[in-house]
């Protein structure tokens, strides 16, 4: 019986899918829709894309990895765990500071300089706290907000703190912003450096024609749709920025 | 040594530290209390698990529940009593919650302490007409004083180590929140070599306190053993 549980039924079926955790409303309605219609049920596994890419490389059991940043996918190619020519962007982002609702500065960049705490994420392995980081760098702000900010260990974690008003501005992306009524979009970063998505499969996947499939259906019209419907923009918004 | 250690080492040793001090009164009375009530009641019991509550609460629930108590609209939240109590994702925030994960192994430790002090010492000195509170100071406390102080090494060392409940509530601050085991999870993440330094300071911390636990509890039945006669 423990052997059964732990093989579990048609398991060879279902695909291990890494993704950065601002990835998790998009893939959780895909996998709804694919069960749904019949296929395997995906088995996701979310968090901070340097996170997940520690762990591929640690324990190597992914088929395919979705990451908000082009450097930890990186991590992974110089590692010679990516699929040759399986790797492509699936589709952009971009940073939004974010406020409790209720709460919102009139100036928010001076609140900003002035802010008790900021949340982000942590810049040292979330994609998305590098972007803000760098955007922060770039406004001349970091020196001084770098000490202040709560360095959360993913994107969403940095809106929960936003959300339960620990912190009173929070950097997140603008897909995050938007599932939340508990935050305000304050501004839109859009001078940080450009947002993407890639996604690659491993090479060491038993299931690489299954990842590719799944690949083809999140670039394709289908997979296009539904990040367009939880606000993410098309790749190549990101590749002309 | 890297610097960073230093500073995470510091900020764990202040939220500890501060810890303790809150737990310390609070944690006594409880103790005491329990140890004079009587065996059985449903009040006794009914404190007894409340105490033990955040010993198999999962840490991070224990956070969860801080948070929601100080949250903007929760009932402790600015917006509820209209001021700030600055305890979400700051140092007094990490201080609350490793009391609150330090305080069932202060109690239980202190109040097995105060159990095995003979009732009729302190009857004696109630005869001798001390007031209750001067024989808990004269006659109760020293007497019971390796086990409380095994409570405060104890309570310190599990503050020392939080981690689950603190990460929740406190965050990650450098030099505020950042405590050891944070900064051992966080050079996890990114593989930084530091954290066999982070660990070795960490393990070098518990491995002392638990020693002079050990040394304060044994030598405390050590003693007992003695003075009830050679029967052994």
């Amino acid at each position: 019986m423990l052997a059964a549980l732990l093989s579990g039924c048609a398991q060879d079926e279902r695909l291990e899918v890494f993704a950065a955790a601002s990835l998790r409303d998009v893939l959780t309605e895909l996998d709804h829709e694919r069960v749904a219609g019949g296929a395997a049920p995906l088995r996701l596994n979310f968090g901070g894309s340097g996170e997940l890419a520690r762990q591929i490389l640690a324990a190597g059991r992914a088929d395919l990895f979705l990451s908000a940043g082009a450097l930890e996918l990186e991590r992974l190619v110089e590692g010679e765990l990516v699929l040759e020519g399986s790797r492509r962007v699936l589709a952009s982002n971009r940073l939004v500071l974010i406020a409790p609702s209720g709460a919102v500065p009139s100036d928010p960049l001076a609140a900003l300089s002035e802010v008790r705490r900021l949340s982000i994420a942590n810049p040292a392995y979330v994609p998305a706290g590098r972007h803000a980081r760098a955007w922060l760098e770039q406004r001349e702000l970091w020196e001084r907000l770098g000490p202040r900010a709560s360095l959360a260990t993913d994107v969403r974690a940095a809106l929960s703190q936003v959300e339960s008003g620990a912190a009173p501005l929070g950097i997140v992306y603008a897909t995050d912003a938007a599932r939340s009524d508990r935050v305000e979009v304050v501004q839109v970063i859009s001078d940080g450096s450009p947002v993407r998505y890639p996604a690659g499969i491993l090479r060491e996947s038993p299931r690489q024609a299954l990842a590719a499939d799944l690949l083809d259906e999140l670039a394709g019209p289908r997979g296009r749709a539904l990040f367009a419907r939880h606000g993410f923009e098309p790749p190549d918004q990101a590749e002309a920025r | 040594l890297n610097p960073e250690v230093w500073t995470a080492l510091g900020v764990s040793l202040r939220v500890a530290t501060s810890a303790t001090l809150l737990v310390a009164l609070p944690g006594t009375a409880i103790a005491l209390a329990l140890a004079r009530a009587q065996r059985g009641t449903v009040w006794r019991s009914l404190v007894e698990t409340l105490v033990a509550f955040p010993l198999v609460l999962p840490p991070t629930a224990v956070g969860y529940l801080i948070v929601l108590g100080f949250a903007r609209d929760g009932p402790l939240g600015s917006e509820t009593i209209g001021a700030d109590l600055g305890v979400l994702l700051s140092f007094r925030g990490a201080v609350l919650a490793s009391s609150v994960m330090a305080l069932p192994l202060f109690v239980r430790t202190a109040r097995v302490a105060f159990e095995e002090v003979e009732p009729r010492l302190e009857l004696m000195g109630r005869s001798l007409g001390m007031s209750r509170t001067q024989v808990f100071l004269r006659v109760t406390l020293p007497q019971a004083r390796r086990g409380v102080l095994a409570a405060f090494v104890l309570g310190f060392g599990r503050a020392l180590g939080e981690f689950g409940a603190s990460a929740v509530v406190a965050g990650n601050v450098a030099g505020e929140t950042r405590t050891l085991s944070m900064a051992i999870y966080d050079s996890y993440q990114v593989s930084d070599p530091s954290i066999v330094q982070y660990v070795g300071v960490a393990a070098l911390l518990a491995f002392v306190l638990m020693f002079v636990a050990e040394r304060l509890l044994a030598r405390r039945a050590g003693s007992r053993a003695r003075s009830s006669g050679g029967s052994a």
